[in-house]
C-alpha cells in the first residue's frame, strides 16, 4: 500500500473511533458544547467590548500591538531555537515509536507526512487564541475586520514554522556534530538582541518609549519569520499593502522549505524524536491526572543529598518532597518561582510607584495570581501522590497524609506569595493590614485549590471523564468553592467601601472551606481510589 | 540472517553497548541476557533502528539494517507496548498488515487473536486494554508478517500463564520454520527450553555467547542444573 495512504488510513480509522467514542459515550458531547459555550463568551467578549478608540489612542494602541507582537514573537522564536539545539521537536506519539517506525515505511515519507498533519491541525487549534486575544486587541486600538485573516495568518505562520525549524536545527546538528556550535551561535543571536533593546531604552532616555521604538523599528520588518510575520500580523491594524501579501507568501515559503529541508536532511532521526515523544505523551498523563507533575524549574539535578528525618508515618511525604525539591531547587522550599515572584513585586512596585494607583496594583497583581492558581493547580501535589499507592498505604490519619503530602507545596506557595508582597508593602507603602490579608489571601486560595482536585478526583473517578471534563471541573470549583468567598468578600467590601475586603472575605471563607475539607476528610478518603 | 559486528552504542559519555558482535542463523533461537543496565534492550533497540550506533554494522538478511529491505525481514516487540489508543485492536493489526504488505492478513490476524484470548476483544480501542492485553496485542502485530527475523524484547512480562505458554508454542512453532528469534528475557525459566543459545550481556559487553549445551558443559554441570543458576554463575561478580 502506498505509504501516504497508509497513513491517512490510519487516522481516518482514528478520526472515526472518535465519532464512535461519542455515539457510545453522548456525554462527551456536553463538554464539548462548553467549549462552544466558551468560543461563544470568547466572540460575545469581543463584539460587546468594542469600541471606536480616537485616532491618538489608536495611533499607540498600534505601537503597543506591534511592539508586543515582536517582543513576544521574538522572545518565543529565539526561546524554540535555543530550545532546538538542546532537543528535537517531535510529531509522534509512543503509538508510532512502537509500531510505526519499525515498520519498512520509509522514515522520510513518515516524517513529512506528521509535519503537514500537525501544521494543518494546528492552523485550526491555534484560532482560539486569536479569538482570546481579540477583546484586548480591540480594546487597546481600531482593527479592520476586512483584513482579519491576515491578523490570523501572520499570528498561525509564527507557530506553525517553530516545530519544523527546531525539528531541522537538532536533526543538523546531530548529522553533523554541530549541537554546540549551533548552541552559540543562538545565544549570539539572543545576546544581539537583548543589546539591542537595551542600546534602544538607552538612546530614548525612557523604558517603555525605548522598547516601543526599538520593537516598532522598520528594519525588523525585514527579519524572517519574527518580522515577516509582524508584517502580516499587522495588516488588520495598520491597513493592507503590498508587503502584506510578500510577508505571507515568504512566511508560508519558509514553512515549506524547513518541511522541505527536513525531509531531505532526515534519514536517520528516529533516536532524536525518542524523548521528546515520551515527554508529551508523559504531559497528556499528566493532564489527564495519570503521571507526576512539577512545578517548572530551570535549575539543576542534584545527585548527593543528605536531608535528614523528618518523622514517621505522614511526615515521609514531606521528607520525600523536600528530596526533590532540594534536587530540583536552589532550596526546598525557596525556589526558582519564589525569585520571579520577587522579581515581579520589585517590579510592579516600582512601576505603580511612579503612577498613582499603588492599591490597585496591588489588588490586581494578588488577584491575577489567584487567576494563574486556580488554572494552573488542577493536578499538583494532591494528583501526584494520588498516582501512587503510598497515600493509600502508609499507615496514618488521613488528615495528617493530607497534610504531610501538601505541606512542602503549601510552604512553597507561602513563600512565593511573600516575596511578592513584601516588596510591594514595601515600595507602595501599603497598610501592614492589606498585606498581610493580600498574603493569607493567596496561600488559602492556594491550599483550597488543591482541596478542590481533591474533590474532583472523588466526583469523577475515571481519569478519561477528568480529561474529558475538565472544563466542567472549573466550572464546578467556581460555584462550589470559589463563589461563596466571591459574594462575602463582595458584600463586605460594598459595606465597608474598601476593596481589600474583598480579599479578607474570600481568605475567611475560603479557611472556612478548608477547615470543612479537613474536618470531613476521613469521610471523603474513603471514596478515594487509586487508579 | 542477523550479523553485528562491533556495535557500540553510546549515551552521551556512557558506553550502553561495548564494542559486541554476533551472528544469528536461519532457525536460531537465542536468549539475550544480563542484569538490569547490561544493555540488552539497547542492543534490540540499536538493531531495529530506533537508536543510532556510534559504531559498527548490522545486517540483517545482507541489507543495512535501517534499509527497508532489512526492515520488511523483521518485526520488533518491545518491551512496554504503547499502541495508538484510538485504534481498535483489530485495526492495529490491519495497519500492521498494510504496513508490512501482508497478503491475506484476515485469516492469520483471527488465528493469532484467537490464540492469545483476545478475539472478543477486537473492536475494543487499546486505551481500553490492560498491560497485559496490550502486550499481547504487541506480540500479534510482531508475529503477523510472519518476517524471517523476530525481535523480542522481555515478551513474557505481564502474559497470563496461558499467552506465556502460547508465546513459547509459537517460538518453538517459528523455529521448526527456520525463522530467527532473538529474545531478550529476565524470566529465565520461560525460555530455557527453547534456545538453543545464550549470549549474556553484562556492562554492554558479551561475556557469554555459546549454545546453550556447551555452556553447561564448560561450567562443568550436569542436566539437571537450570539456566537461572547458569546465569547466575556466569554474571556473578569476581
Amino acid at each position: 500500500m502506498n505509504e501516504f495512504r497508509l497513513l491517512a488510513r490510519r487516522d481516518g480509522w482514528i478520526m472515526a473511533n472518535y465519532f464512535l467514542e461519542i455515539k457510545h459515550n453522548p456525554k462527551r458531547l456536553g463538554v464539548y458544547f462548553l467549549y462552544l459555550l466558551w468560543i461563544g463568551a470568547l466572540v460575545f467578549n469581543m463584539v460587546a467590548r468594542y469600541r471606536n478608540p480616537t485616532e491618538i489612542q489608536a495611533q499607540l494602541g498600534s505601537q503597543i500591538i506591534g511592539a508586543g507582537f515582536t517582543g513576544l514573537a521574538a522572545a518565543f522564536f529565539l526561546y524554540s531555537l535555543y530550545h532546538s539545539t538542546l532537543e528535537s521537536s517531535t510529531f509522534f506519539t509512543m503509538g508510532d515509536l512502537h509500531l510505526l517506525f519499525p515498520t519498512p515505511v520509509s522514515p522520510k515519507k513518515v516524517l513529512l507526512y506528521s509535519m503537514v498533519k500537525q501544521s494543518l491541525s494546528h492552523i485550526f487549534l491555534y484560532s482560539f487564541f486569536i479569538l482570546a486575544l481579540m477583546p484586548l486587541i480591540l480594546n487597546i486600538t481600531k482593527v479592520n475586520l476586512q483584513h482579519f485573516p491576515f491578523l490570523y495568518l501572520g499570528f498561525i505562520s509564527l507557530l506553525l514554522v517553530v516545530a519544523p525549524l527546531n525539528f531541522l536545527v537538532f536533526a543538523i546538528g546531530s548529522k553533523y556534530g554541530l549541537h554546540r556550535r549551533l548552541q552559540q551561535a543562538v545565544l549570539a543571536l539572543i545576546a544581539v538582541f537583548t543589546l539591542y533593546l537595551a542600546w534602544s531604552i538607552i538612546a530614548s532616555g525612557d523604558l517603555w518609549q525605548g522598547l516601543l521604538q526599538g520593537l516598532n523599528a522598520p528594519w525588523l520588518c525585514y527579519l524572517p519569520v519574527i518580522g515577516w510575520g509582524k508584517v502580516v500580523f499587522m495588516t488588520a491594524v495598520t491597513g493592507y499593502s503590498a508587503w502584506s501579501t510578500i510577508g505571507l507568501v515568504l512566511q508560508f515559503l519558509f514553512l515549506a522549505g524547513c518541511i522541505i529541508l527536513s525531509y531531505r536532511t532526515a534519514d536517520d532521526y528516529y533516536e532524536d524524536t525518542l524523548k521528546a515523544t515520551a515527554q508529551r505523551a508523559l504531559r497528556r498523563k499528566q493532564r489527564a491526572g495519570i503521571g507526576k507533575k512539577r512545578g517548572f524549574s530551570p535549575t539543576f539535578s542534584r545527585k548527593n543529598l543528605s536531608i535528614p528525618k523528618m518523622g514517621s508515618g505522614p511526615w515521609a511525604f514531606l521528607w520525600r518532597s523536600k528530596v526533590e525539591y532540594s534536587r530540583s531547587d536552589f532550596h526546598p522550599y525557596l525556589g526558582f518561582w519564589a525569585l520571579i515572584f520577587l522579581l515581579a513585586g520589585i517590579a510592579v512596585g516600582i512601576f505603580a510607584a511612579k503612577g498613582a494607583g499603588g492599591l490597585t496594583a496591588v489588588y490586581t497583581t494578588n488577584g491575577i495570581i489567584a487567576y494563574i492558581i486556580f488554572f494552573f493547580s488542577a493536578s499538583n501535589a494532591t494528583q501526584h501522590e494520588l498516582a501512587k499507592p503510598y497515600i493509600f498505604l502508609i499507615p496514618a490519619s488521613n488528615l495528617l497524609k493530607i497534610v504531610g503530602s501538601n505541606l512542602a507545596d503549601i510552604l512553597r506557595m507561602s513563600a512565593n506569595i511573600l516575596a511578592l508582597n513584601i516588596p510591594l508593602g514595601i515600595l507602595l507603602k501599603v497598610p501592614l493590614p492589606t498585606i498581610i490579608i493580600m498574603i493569607v489571601f493567596g496561600v488559602s486560595f492556594y491550599i483550597l485549590n488543591l482541596g478542590a482536585n481533591f474533590l474532583t478526583r472523588i466526583i469523577f473517578r475515571n481519569t478519561l471523564d477528568q480529561k474529558a471534563l475538565y472544563p466542567l471541573f472549573l466550572m464546578l470549583q467556581v460555584l462550589l468553592l470559589l463563589l461563596p468567598g466571591a459574594v462575602v468578600g463582595g458584600v463586605l467590601a460594598f459595606l465597608f467601601q474598601n476593596p481589600a475586603l474583598v480579599f479578607a472575605g474570600i481568605a475567611v471563607v475560603n479557611i472556612i472551606i478548608i477547615g470543612i475539607l479537613l474536618l470531613l476528610s476521613n469521610k471523603l478518603f474513603a471514596r478515594l481510589e487509586w487508579t | 540472517m542477523l550479523k553485528v559486528e562491533g556495535l557500540t552504542k553510546k549515551y552521551r559519555n556512557i558506553v550502553a553497548v561495548d564494542n559486541i558482535s554476533f551472528t544469528l542463523n536461519r532457525g536460531d533461537i537465542a536468549g539475550l541476557l544480563g542484569p538490569n543496565g547490561a544493555g540488552k534492550s539497547t542492543t534490540i533497540k540499536t538493531i531495529v533502528g530506533l537508536l543510532r550506533k556510534n559504531s559498527g554494522s548490522i545486517t540483517v538478511g545482507d541489507h543495512p539494517h535501517t534499509s527497508r529491505d532489512a526492515k520488511k525481514k523483521f518485526t520488533y516487540v518491545p518491551e512496554a507496548p504503547e499502541l495508538y489508543d484510538m485504534l481498535t485492536v483489530w485495526e492495529h493489526l490491519q495497519f500492521i498488515a498494510y504496513a508490512y504488505d501482508v497478503a491475506g492478513f484476515e485469516d492469520k490476524a483471527e488465528r493469532l487473536l484467537e490464540r492469545f484470548d483476545l478475539w472478543d476483544k477486537k473492536d475494543k480501542l487499546a486505551k481500553e486494554l490492560s498491560k497485559g492485553m496490550k502486550q499481547k496485542v504487541s506480540i500479534c502485530c510482531g508475529l503477523l508478517p510472519e518476517p524471517l527475523l523476530y525481535l523480542f524484547d522481555e515478551p513474557m512480562i505481564g502474559l497470563d500463564p496461558k499467552s506465556i505458554r502460547e508465546t513459547k508454542l509459537i517460538f518453538k512453532e517459528l523455529s521448526a520454520q527456520q525463522k530467527t528469534i532473538l529474545v531478550s528475557t529476565h524470566l529465565l525459566d520461560s525460555i530455557e527450553n527453547l534456545c538453543g543459545r545464550v549470549l549474556v550481556l553484562k556492562q554492554g559487553k558479551i561475556i557469554v555467547d555459546m549454545a546453550m549445551e556447551e555452556m553447561k558443559r564448560k561450567l562443568g554441570n550436569s542436566e539437571s542444573v537450570s539456566l537461572e543458576e547458569l546465569f547466575l554463575e556466569v554474571t556473578r561478580d569476581e
